[in-house]
């Protein structure tokens, strides 16, 4: 049996238990299909149900995304499939109680990395092996070497051009924005009930595709995301437009790794950079 | 329609518009000293009373910005003496952030100050503003939201 | 109760009490030496020895050993115990010429020294100290040894003993002064300076911290103490007839919960030992207001007589120096510490009190005797020759044939004076009490870069601070005197009492509240929030079953700093007066 078929068939078969013993009411998993570019998802509701159930390197979508929406909530206790990368985001959810442990039960997949060619965040893994999981499914895995090492080299990469290069090359990229908002749709820590951009009195970001609104828009978008996002790269990969917003996420990454120590989702307990402060921090640059 | 300093781009003319947001206790008072003091300093500074330095939201740097500003301060008391004790810290915290993520995209920091100027510091708060003024003009006017002029004029 | 006759008096006592003790209830005095109600009675040094004339087997017998007895007949200074005690302070004068008690003693009953060998040992061999040492403190570190003349007392085998607590109960307990514990103790009694005043002179491991206190009560200072040091003695829990002694207590945090804080926490002296020039610290007589302020109280070391440090004579010259740090903007405070001026101008006066042919100098810069009555005060001083008064700078003090000379400008005469003073005092700046800074910053309170706390409003609102319900009283908010406090502490208490006696608490209409609709109850709003004034609030429906938590803003703790705000991604928070559509409308306002 290929390694992908018998973690498949774990995975079918601790669904199948979790759903006949009424231990979840839903479980939440890939369903690789022959012939597509991604394995989509699939909501599991009886154990006949889970076969269909699977993982392959093209299961690239972050699940936890699915774990706060008023549908899901509504249908009970619910597992969901989680790759190593996918749990920092649930921590992230945890540890704003936008989720309770006790609500969800999460199936680790040991993950080799999505994408034909490796995605980015793939490379510079270092969660392959799931962590605070109920179950663990699949192979043992290996970690990429010397997975710190360019973890934030598009934002890097960008750092080293001058600011007017950085400012023609954003201008263009931003203006390509059509303001879908699927960037915020597939993020799962934009969880917000009223996005900023829906509040209307008073109107901070224009709503209309329009350079200035949209500058605006990514700047707010990049800023909520600072110290929680965990690269899960979802809001690049479905960016219709092919704006590389990735390198704006890493960039407040690796501000909050350099100046604070912190990365995020690494457990449900850590204290976010943003909600407090430290009488040491710098006050370079302040007149 | 409305001629905005803005638009008469002649540079000898050309006043730079300076948006200040200011917390009550300290850098507000401190404003108000240098008035009551008989400290002139430039008008390009325009000031909007805040409680706190902690109570600017990135937000209102960017529509600042938007609504044409060339350079935006924010001023809060020095550290270990905010009136709400730490206001100040967390605005330390996210405005660097926020400064570092503008350059990123091509901002010009420069044009993002940030000071500590307590309530006894009339003359730090208008040597700053002649300061900053200064620098504003050396830069020149912000073309980062290109269409904010136009859009203004037709409100 | 036991009746018998004392010097011809009707007495009851207890049954089981000593002749000594119904004597003493009685008013009649009994000679002792080897006698302390702590340690039981031996009856060794026979002075106390009474005479019993009837009800009983007549004879000698030590009183603070004999047990009353029914019908006994008691006299105390007949010829026969006279007799007695003379002739047992002669041996003991013979023994201990040198103690003073003894001399005394010997003297009151005419006692002349025997002719036998001559001793120079103080101990009388009474035993009080190894009574005390085995009975009270349960250690037995001392010890009779040897018979005969050879007898003494002496720690076993002469060696400095390993049980011994160093607790002096032995020293202090000894009639005659002949113990000095450091020859044996291992562990050497240190001296502890007393605090209060100033370490001029010393005080126990248990003392009253200062005359007047309240309570006035003694405590046991638990580093110095002997018992919480070695875990023995407990002499004083033993003497105590109340049993008040508890070991167990301790310091302890005390919570409350409050309406309103007066902070008055009162200041200190700047040290002035940083000016070399004065010599503080370095001449015993070169003292300090508050250590001269000590010297001359009636509680005081000295007991009120003023004498300097380095002789114990009373100081025939002294030299006041005021503004010591204060207004001096290099290398010390820049403010003017307001007391100095009124309490050098009463210190002359006290010291003129105390040393009539004293003579005193005062060095100022100005006197500040703003005031009610206060100039008419500093007046009198200069005019009635108190203390001559010097405007100037003290430049330089320095130790000459025992005495200070104080070498120092007199501007009004445009001339250099010296003077030769026997004493110097120097009047600190006064500066806020340590730990004020924390203080303050626990309290949410302003402060300078002094540390002195910040009132709201220089002028309008002087007793209040930024933070709802915290005050200010007295010198921890600037310098200021007696008066002046006490008018501050009373408007603060009157602002307090305004505060709490309402039903209702007025509060800065311009806090936080949340929009429980959009609220995702992320509750990071909690983490920024300074004052713990956000929590969660469960909504309910019609039938009183929760639908959501929300963060909620308590309006009573909000100060209304908008941090939460900021922290607030979907924009759920707003603050009153500092609305979301308002700012965006003045930030709207700048682009036109």
């Amino acid at each position: 049996m290929s390694p992908e078929a018998s973690t498949a068939q774990s995975l079918a078969q601790t669904a199948a238990e979790m759903l006949s013993q009424g231990q979840v009411a839903l479980v939440i998993g890939y369903a690789p299909t022959e012939g597509k570019r991604l394995s989509p998802p699939v909501f599991v509701t009886t154990p006949e149900e889970a076969q269909r159930l699977g993982f392959d390197s093209r299961c690239f979508g972050n699940l936890s995304v699915y774990l706060w929406s008023p549908q899901v909530r509504q249908m009970g206790k619910t597992a969901v499939v989680v790759k190593g990368c996918d749990v920092r985001a649930v921590n992230v959810l945890l540890r704003e109680n936008v989720i309770k442990r006790e609500d969800i039960v999460l199936i680790g997949v040991r993950c080799g990395g999505v994408g034909d060619l490796p995605a980015h965040k793939c490379t510079v893994c270092d969660c392959r092996d799931p962590q605070g999981c109920d179950v663990v499914v699949g192979d043992a895995v290996d970690q990429p070497d010397g997975a710190a090492e360019g973890r934030y080299s598009a934002a890097e990469a960008l750092e080293e051009k001058s600011l007017d290069e950085r400012r023609e090359f954003w201008q263009r990229q931003l203006d390509k924005c059509i303001r879908c908002y699927a960037c915020r749709q597939v993020c799962p820590l934009c969880y917000c009930k009223r996005c900023i951009v829906e509040k209307s009195t008073p109107q901070w970001v224009e709503t209309s595709a329009h350079p200035r609104g949209n500058l605006s828009w990514n700047v707010v978008r990049a800023f909520h995301l600072a110290g929680r996002c965990v690269g899960c790269g979802e809001c690049e990969r479905v960016c219709p437009m092919n704006i590389p917003l990735g390198a704006i996420n890493q960039k407040m990454a690796k501000l909050m790794e350099d100046e604070y120590d912190f990365r995020s989702g690494m457990s449900p307990e850590e204290k976010a950079p943003f909600t407090t402060f430290s009488t040491d921090d710098t006050d370079e640059g302040i007149l | 329609m409305i001629q905005t300093k803005h638009d008469q781009d002649d540079t000898a003319q050309w006043q730079p518009r300076i948006v200040a947001f200011l917390c009550n206790w300290c850098s507000y008072a401190g404003a108000d000293l240098a008035g009551m003091s008989r400290l002139s300093y430039p008008a390009s500074i325009k000031i909007i009373r805040l409680p706190c330095s902690g109570k600017v939201d990135p937000m209102f740097v960017l529509k600042s910005f938007e609504r044409g500003a060339d350079m935006v301060l924010v001023s809060g008391c020095h550290p270990g003496d905010c009136h709400y004790t730490s206001g100040n810290y967390h605005a330390r915290r996210k405005l660097k952030a926020f400064r570092e993520l503008m350059s990123f995209l091509g901002v010009d920091p420069r044009r993002f100050k940030f000071s500590w100027v307590s309530a006894a510091e009339g003359a730090k708060w208008s040597k700053l503003v002649e300061e900053i003024t200064a620098e504003a003009r050396e830069l020149g006017p912000f073309r980062t939201f290109p269409e904010a002029a136009k859009t203004e004029a037709s409100q | 109760m036991i009746n018998l006759t004392i010097d011809n008096q009707q007495i009851e006592a207890e049954e089981g009490k000593t002749l000594l003790a119904a004597a003493t209830l009685a008013g009649i005095d009994i000679p002792t030496l080897c006698y302390h109600p702590a340690v039981p009675s031996a009856g060794a040094c026979r002075i106390c020895v009474v005479e019993i004339t009837g009800g009983g087997q007549p004879g000698l017998v030590p009183a603070c050993a004999y047990p009353v007895q029914e019908g006994l007949e008691i006299q105390t200074e007949s010829e026969r115990v006279v007799a007695s005690r003379r002739m047992t302070l002669a041996l003991m004068l013979a023994r201990s010429p040198g103690a003073t008690i003894i001399q005394e003693m010997a003297q009151e009953y005419g006692a002349e020294p025997v002719p036998m060998d001559k001793g120079d040992d103080d101990c009388i061999m009474c035993g009080l100290c190894v009574r005390v040492c085995q009975d009270v403190i349960g250690q037995s570190a001392v010890c009779f040894e040897g018979r005969g003349h050879e007898r003494k007392i002496t720690t076993p085998y002469d060696k400095q003993s390993e049980v011994c607590l160093g607790c002096g109960a032995c020293a202090f307990i000894c009639p005659t002064g002949a113990i000095d514990p450091a020859d044996y103790c291992p562990h050497p009694l240190e001296t502890i300076p007393n605090d209060f005043n100033c370490g001029l002179d010393t005080r126990t491991p248990i003392h009253i911290p200062f005359p007047q206190a309240v309570p006035n009560k003694p405590l046991i200072d638990r580093e110095n103490c002997i018992h919480f040091i070695t875990g023995g003695c407990e002499a004083c829990k033993q003497i105590c007839p109340a049993d008040a002694i508890d070991f167990d207590m301790t310091d302890e945090y005390v919570t409350e919960k409050v309406g309103a804080i007066v902070v008055a926490t009162g200041y200190e002296l700047f040290n002035p030992d940083v000016y070399a020039e004065y010599g503080y610290g370095r001449y015993p007589d070169v003292v300090t207001s508050i250590e001269f302020e000590r010297m001359v109280s009636a509680s005081g070391p000295t007991t009120g007589e003023l004498v300097r440090p380095s002789t114990g004579k009373p100081p025939k010259t002294v030299v006041f120096l005021q503004c010591i740090g204060s207004r001096r903007e290099q290398g010390g405070l820049p403010y003017c510490s307001k007391i100095c001026c009124m309490y050098t101008a009463k210190h002359a006066i006290l010291y003129k009190h105390k040393v009539h042919d004293g003579q005193a100098f005062v060095f100022y810069m100005d006197v500040r005797s703003g005031g009610k009555n206060y100039e008419q005060f500093v007046r009198r001083v200069i005019k009635e020759q108190m203390a001559t008064y010097l405007r100037g700078r003290v430049a330089k003090i320095f130790p000459s044939d025992g005495k200070l000379i104080v070498r120092g400008a007199d501007t009004l005469s445009g001339t250099q004076v010296e003077i030769a003073a026997e004493m110097v005092v120097l009047a600190p700046a006064m500066v806020p009490a340590a730990g004020i800074r924390n203080l303050a910053q626990t309290l949410r309170i302003g402060y300078d870069e002094h540390g002195f706390l910040l009132e709201a409003h220089p002028k309008l609102r002087p007793v209040e601070t930024n933070t709802a319900g915290v005050f200010l009283a007295g010198a921890c908010h600037s310098p200021k005197d007696i008066p002046d406090s006490v008018a501050q502490a009373s408007a603060a208490a009157s602002k307090v009492l305004g505060l709490i006696s309402h039903q209702t608490l007025t509060r800065e209409p311009t806090i936080g509240i949340v929009d429980e609709e959009t609220c995702n109850a992320c509750f990071e709003c909690e983490g920024a929030c300074a004052y713990g004034a956000i929590g969660p609030k469960e909504l309910k429906d019609r039938k009183g079953e929760v639908t959501a938590v929300v963060a909620y803003i308590n309006e009573g703790l909000c100060q209304g700093c908008g941090a939460c705000a900021v922290t607030c991604r979907s924009k759920s928070i707003e603050v009153q007066g500092y609305r979301d559509d308002q700012l965006f409308a003045a930030i709207n306002a700048t682009g036109r």
